[in-house]
């Protein structure tokens, strides 16, 4: 985690936000049991990173794309992609999150968590997106940074689940 | 009770060097020593070795596992076993030995008990390391197996002299997770004269960022604690337990995938961590 503090630009996702962009920008995110995708263009330097919560819904006609959702989010990707005159398969993907954080009354795990990993993998595989990396599942949160200048993404993971992050952080 | 001030005591000690090893690990001290002098011979070596039955024998058995003898030619003797494993392993061991002899130096059985399960996950994580390096992040494996061999350290001292502290491993271990671990295990790591390419890996672990895909000799070890089968008992003491529900953590290594590497590594992973818990 090199550079200086005062370099970078950083952009902080909450659930449901998206970015894109390039140079010294570092996208850093909290997870639980959302999911992150990052992609990252090697030749070109350019990528980003969205952070869903659910998988898909019925969009309501003439709606904006809404990143809370992995179809809608991995739409708002490949809008990014094309206009910056790039193909899907250029891009290395890494995939993060879908902690098992929810528990029901009887406290049975939900599996909102292997939910979205399993529909980002087919998402990713849909486009031919190579998926260089990915850590997922387990009981804790996670705290994410992606590097654009490098590609580089850096994973804290904390084990063990938490009921403040629990109830901020899907 | 004041968990922090009783970690600032541990760590001062500690970094006066007025620590208390266990009165057997002097012969595994003297070995790394004579590892340390450039005119060791094997034959010095060997017979220091072998006047220390603990060591002798780890020495042995870690010498016939997979992971060091893949054609399966058994050895018993100590001078044909320091032959295979070369000086870089042998340091390795003799520092296994001196942590494993801090089991003995916990006053209650329970915390015996916890330095026993800390040790279990201590051996897994090493052998772990090894086959990461060797094959992921193309660290140095060696390097990678010592860096798993002393990654608990700090929480191997905490116990073993937690009965000057009462109350203290009972209680939520929290502050032991956010800074006292690395506090306590650098000044442990200092007076092992555990060297800096270790240390700085071990600063990664502690820190806790792991890097994807892993390159660093500090990222081998992250990745083996976290893949390793059984989980260090602090974590459950501080509530930081997986809860049995551990990470899917996978990686493309050259076309390979890191859970098909590992499918492939188990026999070694397992041969190795067996002998270290032999």
């Amino acid at each position: 985690m090199s550079l200086q503090a005062a370099e970078i630009h950083t952009v902080f996702l909450n659930p449901g936000e998206f970015h894109f962009g390039a140079g010294k920008t570092r996208i850093s995110t909290l997870l639980g049991s959302c999911v992150s995708i990052t992609l990252w263009h090697p030749r070109r330097r350019i990528g980003g990173m969205c952070h869903y919560m659910l998988t898909e819904r019925t969009r309501p006609a003439n709606s904006a794309l809404d990143g809370r959702f992995a179809s809608e989010a991995f739409e708002l990707f490949l809008q990014h992609v094309e206009a910056a005159g790039t193909r899907p398969g250029e891009y290395q993907a890494k995939l993060f999150g879908g902690a098992n954080m929810l528990a029901d009354a009887a406290g049975k795990v939900m599996d909102i968590g292997p939910r979205n990993v399993a529909y980002g993998r087919q998402l990713l595989s849909s486009r031919n997106i190579t998926l260089m990396a990915e850590h997922v599942g387990g009981s804790g949160r996670r705290k994410l940074h992606f590097d654009i200048w490098s590609g580089d993404v850096w994973l804290a993971f904390p084990q063990g689940s938490d009921a403040e992050i629990r109830n901020a952080c899907g | 009770m004041d968990i922090q001030a009783a970690l600032n005591t541990l760590a001062a000690e500690a970094a006066r060097g007025d620590m208390v090893f266990p009165t057997h690990a002097d012969i595994a001290l003297r070995v790394q020593r004579a590892l340390d002098d450039p005119d060791c011979a094997i034959d010095q070596l060997s017979k220091l070795i072998s006047a220390e039955p603990i060591l002798s024998a780890k020495v042995v058995s870690v010498a016939n596992s997979v992971a060091y003898n893949p054609s399966g030619r058994a050895m018993s003797d100590v001078r044909s076993a320091v032959s295979r494993l070369g000086f870089n392993t042998l340091r390795t061991m003799a520092t296994a030995v001196v942590i494993r002899q801090m089991q003995g130096m916990a006053q209650s059985p329970e915390h015996r008990a916890l330095a026993g399960r800390l040790w279990e996950h201590t051996a897994h994580v090493a052998a772990l390391a090894r086959v990461i390096a060797r094959r992921v992040t193309r660290q140095d494996p060696e390097a990678a197996f010592f860096a798993g061999i002393v990654h608990e350290v700090g929480a191997f001292y905490l116990i073993s002299r937690a009965s000057a502290f009462p109350g203290l491993l009972e209680s939520d271990l929290e502050a032991w997770h956010d800074a006292g671990e690395a506090q306590v295990g650098r000044s442990v790591l200092s007076a092992l004269g555990v060297p800096e390419n270790i240390r700085a890996a071990l600063e990664t672990l502690w820190a806790g960022y792991l890097a994807m895909p892993a390159t660093s000799l500090g990222d081998t070890l992250l990745l083996a604690d976290q893949l390793s089968p059984v989980e260090s008992p602090l974590a459950e003491l501080s509530g930081m337990s997986n809860k049995g529900m551990r990470a899917d953590i996978d990686l493309l290594v050259d076309g390979e995938t890191l859970s098909s590497i590992l499918a492939e590594s188990a026999e070694e992973v397992a041969s190795l961590s067996a002998a270290l818990n032999a």
